[in-house]
């Protein structure tokens, strides 16, 4: 189906703020471009970061277009199964917090292979947990690009190359000057643009009329035969408020799974947390994030369920008592209701000013996502390959130096990957992402952190596991038994690395001679206590001085 | 650990010819000192490091492991039961929310946040860091 015919005024404002937020990016990043004095600096922000900072950074690091518009999308697609992803998405940084944030926090290196090396001593291990974090990475650049173009495209009529390209030269310029301290606070003021944009259009929509009790009770008692035939979205089936219609209880089991352990595992989010000055500070920002991201996801399912309704009923010519949709977001729905049921809420409740906003939202989510995964990328080839591999050795300038030089290479490939997968599926680069992060990363780092007994040799066999698994189930879905035709194969792929890593490590039994230390490490006290032991010394030689006197 | 923790209090060595530490005449003054009071308490703890750590461990895993059931049970329970018995878990029950609408949708968030706080709390409680 060609793309809906879109009024020439629609993108003006869209476009003046979607620039607006560009410029102000490269504008913030140039303005801290000469602090990357360190690898620290560049890699982490010189670890300085606070935590309402951190939170709206990892928010908007999180919240990709997928997400932004994915949600109300498949919500309005799906019905209850949409809240699937939702919740799915949130939790995910519940294991984050009760597993892996205080303590990775505590290793306190630059980036997850440098914990694999550093528990294990394997460069192998290392090296295959670069490979993993690339993979990761790049399948979940890839939608992000997909996505941003697609509504360059739709939107302001920009053929797709042309929108990637802007996209992904953008983005490489702001994180080339400003490195993570320039993404932190880019993704800080891009995740309140979409934040807001969301909360702007739930707003509008609640007070037009859209109460969610109200809606679910319309919904629900909707006959199933009320929008047949009128349009290519599939009609309400009796069971759009409930779960069974498109996925088996094995299968949503399995799919949020995948979502809660990938996200566990996806490096760009963990990498964040080795940017907080301590362990406490590191906890406290996955508090902050599961609120505002679960306030996110608490209106993204409403605005889907509202258009829904809408949609549903303008087909059947009985909108009830509030306005119908106009044929130009008819038109949108029609045509892509998965990815535009938020633009077309902001243009029915909101018009243009909002439709705006929300354009603006999206390419800030893809631009903070996008960002974020940059950093990683450089960080893999900068300082997992070229420092920690081949040039220990390397001085400070240089390595700073060779991460730029990575960012400018990461952002080549990225454009690359953008402009080869116009005609992929989002769903499954994401899918895909989320299965690959699950089973590789996720095992890796929870077991590493909290058994002693684990080995290198089970790292690397469970990343191996977890990558060559989730890849299969994948990509050769046609050739498997109907039950292992999965939505989401991660859940399955996530056993078999934990399998993995238990086996070989039992049989391997070459546990690393340090791992009491490193325990001690990154689950002591002593280093606070320490400090707390030299502030009240201090504080009482200070009285001690005073009383003296 | 111990290298990291003396590494500010410890005075710097060399080596002569024969691989044995060399020290200084300073280095020799301060050893026939009493260790600083600051220096003890650090001995104090590292004496029993292993111990303490093992434990500290058990008791963050203990309470990892109960949050995370409570959380993923209850969401995992959710969704089992929106399959099995789906004439219950489908009425509506207040305001047009079925439950497993109404916790899927809504109340989930403010579970796992308050969880998550509770969780925050009592860890850096443990890690004596609040």
């Amino acid at each position: 189906m060609n793309p809906p015919e879109v009024t020439p005024n629609v993108p003006v404002f869209a476009l003046f703020l979607g620039l607006s937020l560009v410029v102000l990016s490269i504008l913030l990043a140039w303005n801290v471009r000469k602090l990357q004095k360190t690898a620290a600096d560049y890699y982490l922000a010189g670890r300085r970061i606070g935590v309402l900072q951190n939170a709206s950074a990892v928010s908007g690091d999180y919240l990709s277009a997928a997400s932004f518009l994915g949600i109300a999308g498949l919500t309005f697609f799906l019905g209850f199964e949409g809240l699937y992803y939702a919740f799915g998405f949130c939790l995910g940084f519940g294991v984050v917090l009760l597993f892996i944030a205080g303590p990775l926090r505590k290793f306190g290196q630059y980036t997850i292979p440098d914990f694999v090396g550093g528990r294990f001593h394997t460069k192998t291990g290392r090296a295959v947990a670069v490979g993993c974090v690339l993979v990761i990475s790049l399948f979940y650049t890839a939608p992000q690009m997909l996505g941003s173009a697609k509504i360059l495209q739709i939107l302001a009529n920009l053929p797709y190359p042309v929108g990637v390209a802007l996209v992904a030269g953008s983005i490489t310029i702001y994180v080339v000057l400003g490195g993570m301290r320039g993404a932190t606070m880019t993704q800080i003021i891009q995740f309140w643009v979409l934040w807001s944009a969301i909360f702007l259009v739930a707003l509008l929509a609640w007070g037009g009329g859209m109460g969610y009790g109200t809606l679910l009770t319309e919904v629900g008692s909707m006959p199933p035969e009320v929008a047949e035939g009128t349009s290519p979205v599939s009609s309400l089936s009796p069971a759009y408020l409930h779960p069974g219609n498109q996925y088996s209880l094995f299968e949503a089991l399995s799919l949020v799974v995948a979502l809660i352990c990938g996200t566990a595992g996806l490096p760009h989010i963990l990498v964040r947390f080795y940017t907080n000055p301590d362990r406490s500070r590191a906890r406290w920002s996955v508090v902050l994030v599961l609120a505002l991201i679960g306030a996110f996801y608490i209106m993204a399912p409403y605005i889907g369920l509202t258009m829904r309704y809408l949609f549903v009923s303008t087909s059947a010519g009985s909108a009830g008592g509030v306005e119908g949709l106009s044929s130009q977001v008819m038109g949108w729905l029609a045509f892509d209701g998965q990815n535009l049921a938020i633009p077309a809420a902001a243009m029915r409740f909101g018009g243009q000013l909002v439709l705006g906003l929300v354009v603006a939202g999206a390419l800030a989510a893809v631009l903070s996502t996008t960002a974020g995964l940059l950093v990683v990328m450089s960080g893999a080839l900068g300082h997992d390959l070229y420092y920690s591999l081949f040039n220990p050795e390397a001085p400070e300038r240089t390595r700073v130096r060779v991460a730029r030089l990575s960012t400018i290479i990461m952002g080549l490939v990225v454009l690359f990957l953008g402009l080869s997968v116009e005609q992929m599926q989002i769903a499954v680069l994401v899918g895909l992402a989320f299965a690959v992060s699950a089973s590789t990363l996720f095992p890796v780092l929870v077991t590493g952190l909290w058994w002693r007994g684990m080995t290198g040799s089970g790292a690397i066999a469970g990343m191996l596991t977890g990558l060559g698994s989730s890849l299969f189930l994948i990509f050769a879905k046609n050739l498997l038994p109907d039950i292992l035709q999965l939505e989401n194969p991660g859940g399955i792929s996530v056993v078999l690395s934990f399998t993995a890593i238990f086996l070989v490590s039992k049989v391997d039994k070459k546990i690393p001679a340090d791992v009491d230390r490193f325990m001690a490490l990154v689950h002591g006290t002593f280093e606070e206590r320490r400090v707390r032991a030299a502030g009240e010394l201090k504080a009482r030689s200070v009285f001690a001085g005073l009383r003296k006197r | 650990m111990t290298d990291r923790l003396r590494r500010n209090t410890t005075p710097s060595h060399s080596r002569n010819r024969y691989g044995t530490w060399k020290l200084s005449s300073d280095d020799k003054a301060a050893a026939r000192q009493e260790p600083s009071e600051e220096q003890r308490m650090i001995d104090d703890w590292l004496n029993n490091s292993e111990e303490d750590v093992r434990h500290l461990m058990r008791r963050q895993w203990r309470l990892s492991v109960t949050i995370a059931l409570l959380i993923y049970g209850t969401t995992i329970g959710v969704i089992v039961l929106s399959f099995l018995l789906p004439e219950v878990m489908g009425r509506a029950v207040w305001h047009g929310f079925s439950p497993s609408f109404l916790f899927a949708a809504v109340l989930i968030y403010p579970f796992t946040l308050i969880a998550a706080v509770v969780y925050t709390l009592i860890s850096n409680r443990l890690d004596g860091l609040d």
